[in-house]
């Protein structure tokens, strides 16, 4: 199988030319520092960032798919324009209470393709709001509303900063100084009429509405004046960049987006009627402490889009994502792969002395050449093609791990590389030029 | 929590039972079960609960009734079922039970109730109380009541099962629980320990009690038509 053939192969090599400012940024990682991070806690945020959604692990216990929103009603809830801004920018726009929606680095136009799914694949037609208690801009609701926010004690679980006093347990449940850019309003009435009804199991309880039938006589009124309240009419905010996406992508479908859903295996988290199971799609890390330096792994958990760019452009949009981590935490994860996720048979492999380095290198280098690993392998300005660049691959891999690799790469890994018969004595030799110095 | 400890289930109980007859108190057609339920050893003292939320009106102690014992040892609260009886189409939702909040805490404290009873849920205090019941962890009603006393919310129980109820507006001494029976053959002990069941069908079946810090205890009954049979259940608390 020739590279050349591969679709795939012209995408990395437009992104080749992205690679070497990447690599100027993959200099912090620092090969030979060791990990200072706490394993403990890398694997309870292993938990709870759900890394097992997409990764095999030996601990695959994970809260996340309690933490992620259920995305049934997401075409209803949220505005598109707001959507639109958050899954381009999620940690800025609205900074986790439990979960942490990881950014995809997405385009304009898979942005888009996400939103016009959520919009129309996911709209839940069967629930609706009585005609007289649709949004009406500037309804005159909301003051009445803030008295009866007082008395159903909302900010005792939704602080909100500007307009309630200080409050003890803040962290209960959303803010609701977003509410009226993110909400549709619609969608908010529904929801504080019975959010049991629509979220069973949730934390805020039902206030108006139980089984199906009002509490009182009036409910409804009350409900659309605090919606009314929360909304906030004529403080609206609008994001322009959706609608600016929509001009400027109008090929794009909601079909589009639903691949890529798919693809980045949202259903892993979120809960999505209409979505198939999502599976582990990502390498298995069941061994990935023995394959890469703890060091080199920190960095790459903090910036993984900048370390390894090729990401995104292969297999139809599947990427690993950035959890906005800490380098203390990227540290804690790091320590823990290093130590829970080891193979003893690659730890064991004993590397070359200094004395023969030199020369086993060389001779690695020519079977490297000989095989032609180039076609594939970028090495410093050669193009290279599918697999990975390994100019600086000293400073991510482990001996022992491409040692035994080469000589048998797809016992480790699913991978494109072909198997090349190589000896032990070659291998030694092709390990020892890859994770050495290239002139 | 330690507090508690002093109604802690200690070792097998002891139980025993009795047949009588007495025909004058049984419909035809079926029998009872009458009995007691104790707690055998000193009578437990549990500390009262300290309130931390809303104790302008809640003050500041309130009863634990997590184990509320007579003298002679007589056990309120227990929940007695029969077991091994065939299940009954569930109770129309007409069929009603009240859950009240009233002064800081849940009234009554144990429920029984057939399988589609509607629970209605109200708030006699003026401050705000919720009533969140779950089910082995799970979400079966979450309900927020605002102060004022008007409002009645209902819900039905469909499903069979222990029911724990707990208040999330911050007053978190404040507990209950319904057992939720697919049939009408249970009571709970009132502060006299006893119960009875009655028109039970003639037939062997397991007698079950379950008490929310004692645990559970069960003994065979055999109920004759037209006659009632005495049942006792002694709970042995830890030393």
């Amino acid at each position: 199988m020739s590279s050349r053939s591969n679709p795939a192969s012209l995408a990395t090599r437009l992104l080749a030319a992205g690679c070497c400012a990447a690599l100027a940024l993959a200099s912090l990682a620092r090969a030979d520092a060791p990990s200072v991070g706490d394993p403990e806690k890398g694997r309870a945020l292993i938990a709870d960032l759900g890394c097992a959604v997409c990764h095999t692990l030996r601990d695959t216990q994970t809260k996340i798919r309690k933490d992620a929103p259920d995305l049934t009603f997401e075409g209803d809830r949220v505005r598109p324009d707001w959507l639109y801004r958050f899954l381009r920018e999620p940690e800025r726009l609205r900074p986790a209470i439990k979960g942490r929606m990881p950014d995809f680095r997405l385009l304009e136009p898979e942005a888009l393709a996400l939103v016009e799914f959520v919009r129309e694949g996911l709209r839940d037609a069967s629930a609706t709001v009585p005609p007289e208690y649709r949004f009406k801009p500037g309804a005159p609701g909301a003051a009445e509303g803030k008295k009866k926010a007082e008395t159903y004690r909302c900010v005792q679980c939704h602080a909100d900063a500007p307009r309630a006093p200080k409050v003890e347990a803040n962290d209960l449940a959303p803010r609701l100084e977003q509410a009226s850019r993110r909400l549709d309003p619609n969608w908010l009435f529904r929801w504080i009429r019975d959010p049991q009804e629509l979220a069973p199991g949730v934390t805020m309880p039902s206030l108006f509405y139980s089984d199906g039938e009002a509490n009182f006589d009036g409910a409804d009124q009350v409900i659309a004046d605090l919606r009314d309240y929360v909304i906030a009419p004529g403080e609206t905010h609008r994001f322009p960049e959706y609608d600016e996406a929509r001009k400027r992508y109008p090929e794009i479908t909601a079909a589009d987006g639903r691949r890529l859903m798919v693809a980045l295996n949202c259903a892993g988290c979120h809960p999505v009627r209409s979505l198939p199971a999502a599976k582990p799609l990502a390498p298995s890390l069941v061994t990935e402490g023995s394959r890469v330096k703890g060091a080199w792994l920190a960095s790459f958990l903090e910036r993984p889009h900048v370390i390894k760019p090729e990401y995104g452009i292969l297999s139809g949009g599947t990427r690993m994502p950035g959890f906005a981590l800490e380098p203390g935490e990227a540290a804690d994860i790091a320590a823990y792969m290093e130590r829970a996720l080891s193979d003893a048979e690659s730890d064991a492999v004993i590397p070359p002395a200094a004395s023969e380095l030199r020369d086993l290198r060389e001779r690695g280098r020519g079977i490297f050449y000989e095989r032609r690993c180039t076609d594939c392998h970028r090495i410093h300005e050669e193009p290279g093609g599918i697999g990975p660049d390994l100019t600086r691959a000293g400073e991510r891999l482990r001996y022992g791990w491409v040692y035994r690799f080469v000589q048998n790469p797809s016992a480790f890994l699913t991978t494109r590389m072909p198997d090349l018969n190589l000896t032990p004595d070659e291998a030694r030799a092709v390990a020892a030029y890859v994770l050495g110095p290239k002139e | 929590m330690n507090r508690l400890g002093h109604c802690v289930l200690g070792g097998a109980a002891v139980a025993a039972f009795a047949f009588l007859f007495s025909a004058s108190t049984v419909a035809a057609g079926g029998g009872s079960i009458s009995g007691t339920v104790k707690l055998n050893g000193p009578k437990p003292a549990p500390a009262p609960h300290e309130v931390t939320a809303d104790k302008e009106h809640c003050g500041g102690k309130i009863e634990n009734e997590s184990c509320v014992v007579a003298d002679g040892g007589l056990l309120k609260n227990a929940v007695v079922t029969l077991e091994g009886v065939a299940d009954m189409p569930p109770a129309p939702k007409t069929v009603k039970v009240r859950l009240s909040n009233k002064g800081c805490r849940f009234d009554p404290h144990v429920l029984a109730v057939q399988q589609g009873t509607t629970l209605e849920m109200s708030n006699e205090d003026p401050v705000f109380h919720n009533v969140h019941i779950t089910k082995n962890g799970e979400t079966v009603a979450n309900n927020g009541l605002p102060p004022g006393g008007g409002q009645v919310v209902k819900k039905q129980l469909k499903d069979a099962g222990l029911l724990d109820v707990r208040c999330d507006a911050g007053h978190t001494w404040m507990k209950a629980y319904i057992v939720v029976v697919p049939h009408t053959y249970f009571a709970v002990t009132g502060a006299d320990g006893k119960f009875s069941l009655a028109g039970v069908p003639a037939g062997k079946y397991k007698l079950k009690v379950w008490h929310e810090t004692l645990g559970t205890l069960e003994q065979d009954v055999e109920v004759k038509d037209g006659a009632d049979a005495a049942a006792a259940f002694e709970f042995t608390a830890k030393t």
